[in-house]
């Protein structure tokens, strides 16, 4: 449903990603983690064209982009069948909570606004959210904010949700909930492709787990095949310096 | 005998000024509005780099923001007094120089000027809202055209009013350079006045006052207009 082939990107003489290669079947929930700076998040930018890729191919449902000739009503096809929470929520500050969440379909969708508003509603529900719907993003808590954030990417139906470290910005006390919101989502079916580096959240809900370092998938499987019993030496390296020594058995 | 300040006078010929504000107004709102506009096409441009145009505006910002008022509006005058009957007969008009009153050339002038500053005013307010605004439009499918119209242009103008206000303020005080190339303004028609009995300084004192009602109407305008924008910025509720 998703499949990336050979996935190149440069910024400058810097190569971020040398040729990443992936299938994601509808509704699997993969978590892609690695170090900072590894290209995680420019592989989710790369797959909805917030980055372009220099190489490489990219199909999305129905539409399959040559990241090297690649057309605007292409790249506008691809972001309206994905959508994206941003590691700093990236509300638009001029909207309402619930006018958040019916843009991309009143605006991108043409979606009539009051079966829009209906819609968002209900997702806004379903986030906890209830209470919340003309709250300006300037009056909400960290937390609040990407939980929004996340109804938002629902709200578009999209084929898969790119979560970009999405509790990395946020306090101690509030990644619990997006977490949870989160789970919630997985459960639901949506596709998601994750990069987080909340491990106990990547074993809780991954289908796949994959790590990434230096642009290259390293290694790639089950959250226990990948998390309890790495097989790489960077793999491993990478868990004994972000898990708790009695976390993660050899 | 030593002066004697006109007080009476000054007072009459406030009531000569007053009538020449709509000519005031005149001469600023309407390039008020067409700066706003064109000069928030020349920020898109710029902001946007659409080649090549972004390029050649910038110069052109840069040329016409290095000549003062007063001569970009007298060698306007001249050249359209001087070579407008020619370019008339050229395209088969029957209309000359004396047809076009010279409000339109100050208006023009003074529109072409209120383009560049408050390009350059529109530009700043644009560049402050973030990129990650843009990212989380173009991630729900809007295009470029859609997230600049709704998401973008909405929190720049907040930021842009109190810049604009200002502008608006050194238009008024700019109108007054029309009266160089014979416009009949606040201040020719005080000065007028006083050309048979020499009270010059009452004259210029009752153009400077409604001058300076005017700005200071302004200023209000603006400081009312800036409590009321961009509330959501401030944690306010709609």
């Amino acid at each position: 449903m998703i499949q990336v082939k050979g996935l190149h990107k440069s910024f400058g003489k810097h190569k971020v990603l040398r040729g990443i290669d992936l299938q994601v079947a509808k509704g699997e929930v993969i978590v892609v983690i690695g170090p900072s700076g590894s290209g995680k998040t420019t592989f989710l930018r790369c797959l909805n064209f917030l980055e372009q890729a220099d190489e490489g191919e990219i199909s999305i449902a129905n539409t399959c982009i040559n990241c090297r000739h690649v057309t605007q009503k292409e790249i506008l096809q691809i972001r309206r069948s994905t959508a994206m929470v941003f590691q700093l929520y990236n509300l638009f500050q001029n909207k309402t909570a619930l006018e958040n969440v019916i843009e991309g379909l009143v605006v991108a969708r043409k979606v009539p606004h009051a079966e829009a508003a209906a819609t968002g509603r209900r997702i806004l529900d379903k986030v906890g959210m209830t209470e919340k719907y003309d709250a300006y993003p300037s009056q909400l808590s960290g937390g609040q904010q990407q939980r929004v954030g996340i109804a938002r990417a629902i709200a578009v139906n999209p084929e898969v949700i790119l979560f970009d470290e999405p509790t990395s910005a946020l306090d101690p006390e509030w990644v619990g909930e997006v977490l949870g919101v989160m789970k919630q989502v997985a459960r639901g079916g949506l596709t998601m492709i994750v990069a987080t580096h909340e491990i106990s959240f990547a074993r809780d809900i991954a289908d796949r787990v994959i790590f990434i370092d230096g642009g290259v998938i390293v290694e790639q499987g089950t959250p226990e095949e990948v998390l309890s019993h790495p097989q790489e030496e960077r793999t491993k390296q990478f868990l004994k310096r972000i898990l708790p020594a009695a976390d993660y058995a050899i | 005998m030593g002066f004697q300040f006109d007080l009476g006078f000054l007072v009459y010929e406030l009531g000569i000024g007053i009538r020449y504000v709509p000519v005031v107004f005149l001469l600023s709102v309407v390039p008020l509005i067409i700066g706003l506009l064109l000069g928030t096409g020349i920020a898109v441009v710029r902001l946007l780099s659409l080649h090549p145009f972004d390029k050649i505006l910038a110069m052109l910002v840069i040329f016409l923001r290095g000549v003062p008022l007063v001569l970009q509006l007298t060698i306007l005058y001249l050249t359209f007094s001087l070579g407008f009957d020619s370019l008339a007969k050229a395209l088969g008009l029957a209309a000359t120089a004396k047809d076009i009153p010279y409000t339109f050339v100050a208006i023009v002038g003074l529109s072409v000027n209120a383009t560049v500053y408050l390009s350059e005013v529109m530009r700043t307010s644009l560049q402050s809202v973030g990129v990650g605004q843009y990212e989380a439009a173009y991630s729900v499918g809007l295009t470029t055209g859609q997230t600049l119209r709704r998401i973008v242009l909405p929190q720049a103008l907040p930021m842009a009013v109190p810049l604009v206000g200002s502008q608006f303020i050194s238009l008024i005080k700019g109108s007054a350079i029309a009266s160089l190339i014979s416009v009949v303004e606040v201040i020719n028609a005080t000065v007028y006045e006083a050309n048979g009995n020499y009270k010059f300084l009452e004259a210029y004192v009752a153009a400077g006052i409604i001058y300076w009602v005017l700005c200071m109407g302004v200023e209000r305008l603006v400081a009312w207009l800036e409590a009321r924008v961009g509330i959501y910025s401030r944690g306010g509720v709609a």
